[in-house]
């Protein structure tokens, strides 16, 4: 899809500037007028192919706004300096189809009514005119077909046939406007990259064919004009490739780029996770080791313990300090110090701590929406080496911890217990709250990372939105895949910063081309003149 | 003056097309009629009845095709299918046709037709019609019909199930002697089956190979010996979780000497509940010596030593402990000795049962997915049929089981040993008002019923017919914009959701939608593009339209408008309004908090939890009032120890009390948290308003209640 949506913006741009190429050379056989003639008359007709051929490099730079978001050159300045340019093109044309007498046949003398439709052609407003540009498409066809018709001019009628499918093109083009309808069947008729898109540009190739044609044949019995044409048509064609095979390699770098920043940003994610780890085991030993904690746990004195433990608990921002006895008994637990007396001699990171070991591990736990995924430690607690029972220490990776993640290094994150998530920094559609407690169900993603324990990348759809992601497996002290890390990016997004870029490249390319025309006449006529 | 040749040529047209159009639009008088009288059929409610329907062809041509239709509508009973020797039964929308066999004229046939009671028809009769064809394109209503009655032969009663977390027993009570039949599952269409074919009236079946921490649905059917049957309607039960795995023992270094393990027995009576723990006593005997002795609580999950040994290293002792165990509930005692040679004996497991309350059922939490349902101002809770509802209750009390009363199903729910909160499932089936009862009963036999909330279902959107046809959702990415199938599965529902008799039910998250309606041999409605901004049932009705014969290529620009469901509610006052709020004193994180020192201004009691987002939300936000003496802030069912930890690791000021037990829920019929209660200057209640509420909400609430 986003491929798709890719080649078609550079499709566009092509199109676009083989429009500019074409208006330009049909530009061009008006000056060649002009300098052969001297005829002041030419001019509306060349500075009118000029500006509709500028406004065709203006079209060529605007990368489609709402997929991409905001243009680099302002919201729509592109879009307003292509409009505006189309316009003074279409009514400098009329003026000088207006201006230039018609050469009559001998037996019909009429006079032309062509001058009664200027005064209709008053400035509106701006955002009407967009939606004047077809019928003045079609008023300056009109006017060539009638220098074809009723002049002796019949030569023009390719061109007024140009313009009528020109004006087909602008008027599709005027299907933007409507892109804010609740009709589903018009929108996705009108949307970007939808069939009134892909046809406007059909009609600017037919009517590129039909001006190209047309131009083609007169540009070529002049030798200093063909070999202008020639250069130009040439630079065009290399600045056309190398642009669009620059923009295709940029997608491609962009979408690597993008999972290899994924792939680096999972790993910080788990070097976060780690670092969490061995704080939480640190915190576990600072307690362990004690004095105090000690003497107070060797008395049993659970109200020393509240007192130091409880301080302890809020300024390291624990989820819990639980402390137990060699018997695996709860002597206190700091989050809750109503609660103790039972047993936690099942608990795996307890046994292992009464058996003089120090661990850390992730585990998970039932949320009340969710599950939640906590990391926790264990430490010995000792007195004259003598084991006299254990701190268990646990923090939460909620949401709090990977907003911090995000704070600190811009990721977006989810963590998953098991493949329900637990914890994200997505924030629903209404901006508040957080999607939690869905299931990742992609089965690739649960056999690579759940089943398998290995990272797993590539395309995944969140909530129906495709992703560039990545998973990582999270594990247990005893290696037991106990959750997943999430770190991804909409397609999207991917395609909007390779989209910046592309605007980039076709906005420099049209300049150089633009330039390049400079040398190319002055080539052009050195050659010319030497072979006189 | 000579007639024109076209005029001639015009009236023998015109002539032409009229013996045309007589003979293609005057229909030729039907030969075919029938006959279809009988008895009352009887049916059983929420059971089924096979009926004999004789169908007798009185007209002189040969019927191919026999129809049976509910002539009053799906609301009472169902023809649910049906056979005929000869015959091809069809079941096509509550109507069946038979085709394939011949009833020739003058000649009657019988049919065996299914019938299902939905509901009781006391004092009216429900009528079944039977239509017969020559050819199946027009069909020809028979004479007379059949009338249908469903009553109740007998009924089932006291259902109850106990869930573990890989089984669990379902046992009922019929009113006479009937077979035992459930149908379980992971889905609404359950999948699997336990039976037992003896005619009994209490009925036990024991289901077993279940997942652990699953919810599945059941229903119980018992058929009597003539064929009467009741069936339970869907339920569902969530089984545990999985135990933890017990603590391996270790096994000697080498082998023992000897292999006999010791005795134990407990001496304490644990047949009546205790409202603290009881000290413990019991002998321990060995052939060699007894070496430790530890006890667990947990049914042998952890242990701990007993606090005293009378004869430490003999070969028989007596010893004692004190549990340590601060809450209601029912813990599973077990004593294990070992002996000098590492024989382990283990006592069998006692009940102690600690009753200090009967079960308080505290707040609820109800969620579509990830979508937590707040009630709106009346405190009624608005969703649609059809969809899962995770629910979510705090109970203090220790209680053993709780089951959710959804007015005739029963759900019921499994405790988290994590978060000490039930949970289960509940699916409301049909539009309507549904009460939602809590039903809770503790070790020591005391059953407690709390009245939660009013569910109000809406109706099922409808599609204007009841072919089979799909209801699909899309979502537009807000990126991209591009539209995708909306991700169904995460909000516990299907997209394309196939319709239910010509409807459908969606409950949708914040987002930008359109709909697409399909169905067989109709044309394809879209809706427009809608935009919603927080949960909402959406249940626009559709008008499908059949495709004509030449619609291939139909592509319609034509959008139906969502309409969001706003039901028209009742409005019944609460009884706690304009009454005086009853007066209490709870500890607090500063001491006491009394209620009597909100009276002399206008003043806002909030009740919350440290458990929910919402609450915790609502409590940030308290904790900026700028009045504090207008607000007391109390926290149910949880303890002391926990919210001053709360209140420290939040930063918050405020002054929270806590309702331990949570005795207050019932006194002011909170169901959800955080639920505010605006109490004049004399104490009296003037609104009560549930939901999370801003300063500036507070406030003006405040200000009108003054």
């Amino acid at each position: 899809m986003l491929t798709t949506q890719f080649i078609l913006v550079n499709f566009h741009f092509v199109i676009s500037l083989l429009a500019a190429l074409v208006t330009f050379a049909v530009a061009w056989l008006y000056f060649d007028a002009w300098t052969s003639q001297k005829d002041p008359k030419q001019f509306p007709s060349f500075f009118g192919f000029l500006f509709l051929s500028l406004s065709f490099v203006a079209q060529a730079v605007i990368v489609d706004q709402s997929i991409f978001e905001t243009s680099f050159l302002g919201s729509s300045t592109a879009l307003v300096i292509k409009t505006f340019l189309r316009l003074i093109g279409y009514l400098t044309l009329i003026f000088g189809q207006v201006l230039v007498p018609l050469q009559l046949r001998p037996t019909r003398r009429r006079r032309s009514s062509a001058t009664a439709l200027i005064p209709l052609l008053v400035i509106p407003a701006a955002e009407f005119i967009p939606f004047l540009l077809p019928p003045l498409a079609i008023i300056t066809g009109l006017l060539y077909l009638r220098r074809a018709n009723r002049g002796l001019e019949h030569h023009l009628k390719p061109v007024s046939l140009g313009f009528f499918v020109l004006a087909l093109s602008e008027l599709f083009g005027v299907s933007i406007s409507l892109r804010d309808t609740l009709n589903v069947a018009l929108y996705n008729l009108v949307t970007p990259f939808g069939p009134l898109w892909i046809i406007e540009r059909l009609a600017l190739i037919a009517a590129i064919y039909i001006f190209g044609r047309w131009v083609w044949g007169y540009l070529l019995r002049r030798f200093e004009t063909q070999l202008f044409m020639i250069f130009t048509t040439s630079v065009l064609a290399i600045f056309l490739l190398i642009t669009v095979a620059f923009s295709l390699a940029s997608l491609g770098n962009i979408k690597n780029g993008a999972l290899e920043s994924l792939r680096s940003d999972v790993g910080i994610l788990a070097y976060a996770m780690d670092g969490k780890k061995a704080e939480i085991l640190a915190d576990a030993q600072v307690v362990a080791q004690d004095p105090q904690i000690v003497a107070a746990l060797f008395r049993s004195d659970r109200s020393s313990l509240t007192d130091i433990l409880t301080p302890t608990l809020l300024a390291k921002k624990l989820a819990a300090i639980t402390i137990v006895d060699s018997n695996a008994q709860v002597i206190l637990r700091a989050h809750d110090f109503e609660h103790f007396g039972d047993s936690l001699s099942s608990d795996p990171l307890v046994q292992l701590a009464l058996e003089n070991r120090e661990t850390t591990s992730v585990d998970t736990r039932e949320g009340t929406l969710a599950p939640i995924v906590t990391i926790r430690a264990a430490a010995p607690v000792l007195k004259n080496n003598q084991l006299i029972g254990a701190v268990l220490i646990s923090n939460d990776i909620d949401n709090a911890f990977v907003d911090g993640v995000k704070e600190a290094t811009g990721l977006d994150t989810s963590i998953y217990a098991d493949n329900i998530r637990s914890a994200t920094t997505f924030i629903a559609p209404d901006g508040k709250s957080r999607f939690i407690g869905i299931k990742e169900e992609n089965e690739v993603v649960k056999e690579t990372v759940i089943a398998q324990g290995q990272t797993f990348e590539g395309s995944v759809n969140l909530l129906s939105v495709p992703y560039l992601a990545v998973f990582s497996p999270v594990k247990s002290f005893d290696n037991n895949v106990v959750g997943m890390l999430f770190v991804g990016r909409p397609q999207t997004s991917i395609l909007q910063t390779a989209a910046r870029s592309i605007e980039l490249t076709f906005t420099i390319s049209t300049i150089l081309l633009v330039l390049s025309v400079f040398p190319a006449y002055w080539i052009s006529k050195y050659i010319a003149s030497q072979t006189v | 003056m000579p007639v024109p040749k076209w005029a001639s040529i015009l009236e023998v047209f015109l002539i032409v097309f009229f013996a045309l159009s007589q003979s293609i639009l005057v229909k030729p008088a039907y030969a075919i009629s029938c006959l279809f009288y009988g008895d009352e059929i009887m049916a059983p409610l929420l059971g089924t009845t096979t009926a004999a329907l004789t169908v007798t062809n009185s007209g002189p041509e040969t019927a191919t095709v026999v129809k049976f239709v509910n002539a009053d509508g799906p609301e009472f009973f169902q023809i649910t299918g049906g056979s005929a020797p000869g015959w091809i039964a069809n079941l096509e929308g509550g109507e069946i046709i038979f085709t394939g066999g011949t009833l020739e004229a003058s000649q009657g046939a019988s049919f065996s037709v299914q019938i299902k009671g939905l509901a009781e028809t006391e004092g009216s009769y429900y009528t079944i019609d039977a239509l017969v064809s020559t050819n199946g394109s027009v069909m020809q209503g028979c004479s007379g019909g059949r009338n249908v009655s469903v009553e109740t032969f007998f009924t089932i009663q006291d259902l109850a199930i106990s869930a573990s977390s890989t089984s669990a027993t379902i046992s009922w009570h019929t009113s006479s002697s009937a077979n035992s039949n459930v149908k379980y599952g992971k889905t609404p269409s359950y999948g699997q089956t336990a039976t037992n074919g003896n005619l009994v009236s209490s009925h036990k079946i024991v289901l077993t190979g279940l997942t652990p921490r699953s919810t599945y649905y059941y229903s119980v059917t018992s058929v009597d010996g003539v064929g009467h049957a009741v069936e339970s309607g869907r339920n569902t039960f969530t089984t545990t979780p999985p135990p933890p795995t017990p603590t391996p023992t270790p096994p000697p270094a080498s082998a023992p000497a000897e292999t006999v393990p010791p005795s134990i027995s407990l001496t304490t009576n644990f047949s009546k509940p205790f409202e603290t723990a009881p000290e413990v006593k019991g002998k321990a005997s060995d052939n060699k010596a007894i070496a430790t002795i530890e006890y667990s609580t947990d049914g042998g999950v952890n242990w701990l030593p007993v606090d005293k040994i009378t004869a430490p290293g003999g070969k028989s002792t007596e010893f004692s402990f004190i549990p340590i165990l601060f809450d209601d509930g029912n813990y599973q005692i077990v004593v294990r000795a070992t002996d000098s040679s590492e024989n382990q004996g283990v006592s069998k497991t006692y009940t102690l049962v600690i009753d200090r309350l009967p079960p308080i059922v505290g707040s609820a939490l109800i969620s579509v997915g990830p979508l937590v349902l707040t009630p709106n101002q009346n405190g009624q809770l608005i969703t649609v049929a059809g969809v899962e509802h995770k629910v979510t209750l705090s109970v203090a009390g220790g209680p053993t089981s709780v089951d959710l009363l959804v007015n005739d199903h029963i759900h019921s729910f499994s405790r988290s040993s994590e978060t000490g909160l039930w949970n289960g499932v509940a699916v409301f089936e049909e539009p309507g008002s549904y009460e939602l009862i809590a039903k809770s009963e503790d070790g020591g036999g005391n059953v407690t019923e709390r009245r939660l909330v009013t569910v109000t279902v809406l109706d099922s959107g409808t599609v204007g017919t009841t072919a089979e046809g799909t209801i699909t959702v899309y979502g537009q990415e807000p990126a991209s914009q591009v539209w995708h199938p909306w991700d169904a599965r995460s909000f516990g529902q299907t997209n394309p959701q196939s319709f239910r008799d010509g409807t459908y039910s969606l409950f949708l998250p914040p987002g930008t939608y359109y709909l697409k309606v399909s169905a067989l041999g109709y044309q394809t409605v879209t809706s427009n593009i809608f935009h919603l901004n927080s949960p909402t049932p959406v249940n626009t009705d559709f008008a499908l339209e059949k495709t004509g014969r030449f619609n291939f290529f139909h592509i319609s620009f034509r959008s139906q408008e969502v309409t969001i469901a706003k039901p028209e509610l009742s409005a019944e006052p609460n009884p706690l309004l304009d009454q005086l709020a009853p007066i209490f004193f709870l500890p607090a994180l500063e001491g006491n908090f009394e209620s009597l020192a909100l009276r002399g201004h206008a003043s806002v009691l909030s009740f919350v939890n440290t458990w929910s987002d919402s609450s915790v939300e609502q409590i940030s936000i308290l904790n900026r009032f700028p009045r504090p003496n207008q607000i007391g802030t109390v926290v149910v069912q949880d303890n002391l120890s926990r919210v001053e930890v709360f209140a420290k690791r939040g930063g918050y000021d405020l002054e929270l009390a806590v309702d331990q037990d949570g005795q207050l829920v019932d006194d002011f019929d909170i169901f959800t948290l955080p639920t505010h209660i605006f109490l004049d200057r004399r104490g009296i209640i003037k609104r009560i308003v549930p939901g999370v509420l801003n300063v500036e909400e507070i406030e003006r609430n405040l200000l009108e209640i003054l």
